[in-house]
């Protein structure tokens, strides 16, 4: 072969090579990102304003499916969920995302699948116990499995009462907003600017009175509304089988009525009626809104779902 | 020549032959040139030298042994025995067969022609086998004459009693002259024999067939064996085996992937390909490293005669040329297609970008006539992605290239060697990730053939591939996210070595051909190490001149594979251990009048330990994709296959394709059919010559559904699957096309083609989803030249 010969090859295959396309690089602008940590809120053992002494045994959340909202969803989400064990977590890191603008997030308490990251101290018969046997598929609803595995022990003099609540329903935190409720504000997200969120959760918090108001006047409650048991024991001594141990089912046989006598147990006004008609009602929904709190200046829309994650 | 007489016994023997114009045998021909009329054999009387042979630059083969048939003791008369000889690249005659003729005669005649030897034709100077027809006379001794024995005949250039060229008449006592032969007025071509069980398509008869737009390899969905996923998506099962279980292959280099995205033609050009193999199960020896089927191209030969093609259709547009320098010691070729897709869809979905594009450039070289170097380079590239506020969000990304040199060399006239090395990167962007996971890789491969004696043909072959896996870093992903860690674990970046050796026997006994063969491949993936050992044997038994016996049988090994072939993603480490298939057929082939061939073909495919995440999805599986890629699975296959053919490239030509199958998989205790499984797939074709370079054709494609997704049983509990009650809908779909020739001179032709995959506009429903209508129409000139 001719040097003349190798010379066009050459050329011909240096054509070649710039006809070559290349995939094109990633052209957007550098993400802000928010993350979100997730710190236990509850004390070794908490007094009520009945005196009973409150240790929570257990706390297991199924947390997770953190999501930037449109249109701050450009870059990616954090679909994934974690078990935690809410008596020990200090800061755990719950998700972390990416994305740029004027935004708002939601996450959501569900029952876990089986793909779900385990905090610190959950073991995978906590999983196994806790786990949906639904699927990512569309459409897919996780109607078993556990949310929210919540175990405490009351004591008052020598009397012992246990409770053991394995809620199923999903609660939906969204949207998540700077402020309050009445007037949120977007959380800015700048490119390259890392910001991050705590969440506090709180088990006594389910025999917390109503958070909203104190009457059908409308009375605003305390920003820190009392513990109270009194009313959750009746459940087993008046209205179950009294066996000391206090369940779901004991609570949805004590009319919201009879729980009024022990304290401020409404009805939320403008909703036509009784809201909550059972205890276990106004329990399920002081769980979505009293469980999870945030240490910065955060406020959350809670929708408790049908186990669709809405995400 | 000097003249010698054939005489024993009293008889004589005048030989001369006759063949016939190029027909194309296994392999495709060249770029259709015009069509010339069929020599007839020369009559008595027809003393007109026949016309040059069709196939540019071929010359013909030539007897140069001499030629001793004796007469047969005891018989008596004039006869005629026809005989179709198959000669071999060194000369030598490797078949014989009667084709007409009566006993004893038929009998002595083919005798003696397997002594025979030949000057090989030739084509571009290289040699090729050919497939000739050749008479034999045999006159009694005329009375008087003496017998001294056998004598030979030499063929003499003119005939002494008046018989035509390329006939003659045994020389007796008197009058009997040996005719030298004539000029071939049609010669065949033939290649290789193709393997027990192998289906073929050659690139001419692809161009026919509606729905394939011309491509070799969108036409393999019309093979037996092969099942869809969904209608017009170029991934399919093969005998139940996954899509990422089946190899690709263009001469020996492997190919990542066939098609361009978005329904997309061939990553490589048509005119490159001269016909593409696909080997449902048990492939030679040769073949490694995927234990499902595979689909092998080769590439035309080097010429150097200018000649090329262009096209122009509705979404892209391409062009191929080739041409010889040096003295036609080397040939150049380029070639290559460039999609508009991009610009027509933003038409019509502005936020969408579709494109893709491929090139091929070849450069061979005769360093001497029995050494040859060939640098090969071709590559793809294709992008889905959508825009958002300026920015591309690629979708899917994905390209390769490949640079293959080799060097060809003839030890001897039944020899061969080939060296080569090629060098392949692959790259992947991650849906939905501004990261890409790529792959480069470096392959030494040597293949040698050595024919022993006339039955034995010895193969064998070895290589080493070095393939080095990498993905970006994700910037902008929870790394805890489990989908990144699974992501992270099925496919690290690690360093990868494969050596491979193998070796197989083509036997040829009377009647049976036989060909045991055995590879070895040892994988070192990360720090994982395995051997997979694959045994392999095929059969050919001939039961008359028109009917075949069909049997293979080979076990096959795969490293854990992905779902569907992804360039730079492949399962790392080992995982879970290699794939293992026991891949078994049998079958008949029969040769039908007009050319017409039919094969019946039963199988029985078992896979262990393999990786099908589409075959054993589950309704509630929670493993959410990710987790079914590493399941691992127990899967059988079983069917039977019918194929009836007539070459799509006569005037009238078809076939009719079906496959009856069920595909199971077993994942611990459960036993299920496969997400894919379809009882029922058949493939019609019909192509016809109008006439005045007019050429319609149809097909009919249409396959049962299939099974209702099964729900997986809750852990711990033994729950025997019920059978499904219900299927998707069956699905049909019809393909047209119609061509116009315009042919100006012997390789100069314009054709205007309309063709339209899913003329019927048929939706199809997949797992209760319904899609389309799928439908691709395209209208498109071609020119050759």
């Amino acid at each position: 072969m001719s040097v003349r010969h190798a010379g066009s090859l050459a050329v011909l295959c240096a054509a070649l090579a710039s006809g070559a396309a290349c995939l094109p690089a990633d052209t957007r602008p550098t993400p802000g990102s928010m993350l979100l940590l997730v710190t236990s809120d509850d004390q070794p053992s908490t007094t009520t304003v009945d005196g009973w002494s409150i240790t929570v045994d257990r706390l297991m959340v199924g947390i997770g499916e953190a999501a930037l909202l449109h249109p701050c969803d450009e870059y990616s989400e954090a679909h994934y969920l974690r078990v935690l064990d809410g008596r020990l977590i200090r800061d755990q890191k719950l998700n972390i995302m990416y994305g740029l603008g004027q935004c708002n997030f939601g996450f959501q308490i569900i029952s876990p699948l089986r793909d779900a990251v385990l905090g610190e101290g959950v073991t995978e018969a906590d999983l196994e116990r806790m786990a949906s046997s639904a699927s990512r598929q569309p459409g897919s609803v996780r109607e078993d499995g556990i949310a929210v595995d919540f175990a405490a022990t009351a004591t008052r003099g020598g009397e012992t009462m246990r409770v053991h609540w394995p809620f199923k329903q999903p609660t939906t935190y969204l949207p998540c907003a700077r402020g309050t409720m009445k007037s949120p504000q977007t959380i800015a997200l700048r490119s390259g600017e890392d910001l991050s969120f705590h969440i506090g959760l709180r088990g006594v918090a389910l025999f917390s009175d109503n958070d909203l108001f104190l009457d059908d006047a409308g009375t605003p409650a305390p920003a820190t509304p009392a513990l109270r048991f009194d009313p959750i024991a009746a459940a087993d001594t008046t209205f179950g089988n009294a066996d000391g141990e206090v369940t779901l089912d004991e609570l949805d046989d004590v009319p919201i009525k009879f729980a009024q006598q022990f304290g401020p147990y409404l009805a939320l006004p403008g909703l036509g009626g009784s809201f909550a008609i059972k205890l276990g009602d106004y329990v399920h929904v002081v769980l979505s809104h009293r469980l999870v709190s945030f240490r910065e200046d955060v406020t959350c829309a809670t929708n408790i779902g049908s186990g669709r994650p809405p995400l | 020549m000097t003249k010698r007489r054939c005489f024993a016994r009293g008889c004589a023997l005048c030989v001369a032959f006759a063949v016939s114009s190029v027909a194309s045998a296994a392999f495709g021909q060249p770029p259709a040139p015009p069509k010339t009329a069929a020599q007839k054999p020369p009559s008595p009387s027809d003393t007109t030298p026949p016309a040059e042979p069709s196939v540019p630059g071929l010359v013909p083969p030539s007897l140069t042994s001499p030629a001793e048939v004796a007469y047969p003791e005891g018989a008596e008369g004039e006869a005629v025995v026809v005989l179709t000889l198959t000669i071999g690249r060194d000369g030598a005659v490797e078949d014989v067969r009667v084709t007409e003729g009566n006993e004893p005669f038929a009998s002595v005649a083919a005798a003696a022609a397997a002594k025979w030897q030949f000057e090989p034709a030739r084509r571009q100077g290289q040699p090729v086998a050919t497939r000739i027809r050749f008479e034999v006379g045999f006159h009694p001794p005329r009375d008087g004459a003496t017998t001294d024995g056998a004598t030979t005949a030499e063929p003499s250039a003119e005939p002494s009693d008046g018989a035509p060229p390329g006939t003659g008449t045994a020389p007796g006592a008197e009058g009997a002259t040996p005719i030298a032969p004539a000029q071939p007025t049609e010669i065949t071509i033939v290649g290789k024999r193709s393997p027990p069980g192998v289906s073929t398509l050659t690139r001419a008869e692809v161009r026919q067939l509606p729905g394939a737009f011309g491509d070799p390899f969108r036409a393999i969905e019309a093979l037996p064996g092969v099942t869809p996923i969904v209608s017009g998506v170029p991934f399919f099962y093969v005998r139940g085996a996954p899509p990422g279980n089946i190899g690709y292959f263009l001469d020996g280099v492997r190919v990542p992937y066939l098609y361009h995205v978005g329904l997309g033609p061939s990553v490589i050009h048509p005119a490159m390909v001269e016909r593409v193999d696909l080997f449902p199960g048990g492939y030679p020896a040769q073949f490694g490293r995927f234990a499902g089927g595979i689909i092998s191209a080769e590439a035309t030969a080097p010429r150097n005669d200018l000649h090329g093609e262009g096209n122009v259709r509705l979404f892209d547009a391409g062009a191929m040329a080739e041409t010889g320098f040096a003295g036609g010691k080397g040939t150049a070729l380029i070639g290559g297609r460039y999609s508009y897709t991009a610009a027509m869809v933003s038409l019509l979905a502005p936020e969408t970008k579709l494109d893709y594009r491929d090139f091929e450039a070849r450069v061979s070289y005769d360093l001497t006539p029995k050494d040859r170097l060939t640098v090969f380079t071709f590559g793809a590239y294709d992008l889905i992605g959508e825009k958002r506020g300026g920015a591309l969000n690629v979708l899917f990304g994905s390209e390769f290239y490949r640079l293959d040199t080799r060097y060809d060399r003839e030890l001897g006239p039944s020899s061969k060697l080939r060296s080569a090395v090629t060098l392949g990167f692959d790259r992947t962007k991650i849906p939905g990730e501004p990261r890409t996971a790529r792959n480069t890789q470096a392959q030494a491969r040597v293949e040698a053939s050595h024919t022993l004696s006339p039955i034995t043909e010895l193969r064998g072959g070895a290589d080493i591939l070095f393939e080095a896996y990498r993905a970006d870093a994700q910037p902008y992903v929870d790394p805890d996210a489990p989908p990144t860690q699974q992501f992270a674990t099925l496919f690290p970046p690690r360093d990868d070595v494969t050596l491979g050796v193998w070796t197989d026997a083509v036997l040829k006994f009377p009647g049976i051909a036989v060909t045991p063969g055995v590879r070895a491949d040892l994988y070192r993936s990360g720090s994982a190490q395995a051997l997979g050992i694959d045994p392999r044997i095929a059969a050919r038994i001939d039961i008359t001149d028109r009917i075949r016996m069909l049997h293979n049988f080979g076990i096959a090994h795969q490293p854990p594979s992905f779902i569907i072939p992804v360039p730079g993603l492949a399962i790392g480490s080992l995982q879970g251990g290699l794939q293992t298939s026991l891949q078994s057929s049998a079958g008949v082939e029969i040769d039908l009048p007009d050319q017409t061939t039919a094969t019946f073909n039963v199988f029985n495919n078992v896979f262990l330990n393999m990786t099908d995440a589409l075959g054993v999805a589950r309704t509630n599986d929670d493993d959410d994709g990710a987790g079914l890629v590493g399941m691992r699975s127990l899967g059988s296959a079983i069917g039977a296959e019918v194929y009836v053919r007539r070459k799509l490239t006569r005037r009238l030509g078809g076939f009719i394709s079906y496959t009856l199958s069920r595909s199971t998989r077993s994942v611990g205790q459960e036993h299920f059919p496969s997400a894919f499984d379809r009882t029922h797939v058949l493939n019609a074709a019909l192509s016809f010559d109008l006439g005045r370079n007019w050429r319609a054709g149809t097909r009919f494609m249409f396959y049962t559904g299939v099974p209702e997704q099964q729900s997986k049983a809750p852990s711990n509990t033994f729950t025997p699957q019920p059978r499904p009650t219900s299927r998707d809908p069956a699905f049909y779909r019809l393909d047209l096309r119609l061509e116009k020739r315009w042919v100006y001179s012997p390789k100069g032709y314009v054709s205007f083609i309309i063709e339209i995959m899913n003329a019927t506009l048929n939706k199809e429903i997949l797992l209760g989803s319904t899609i389309g209508p799928v439908t691709i129409p395209s209208i498109g000139a071609e020119v050759g030249f």
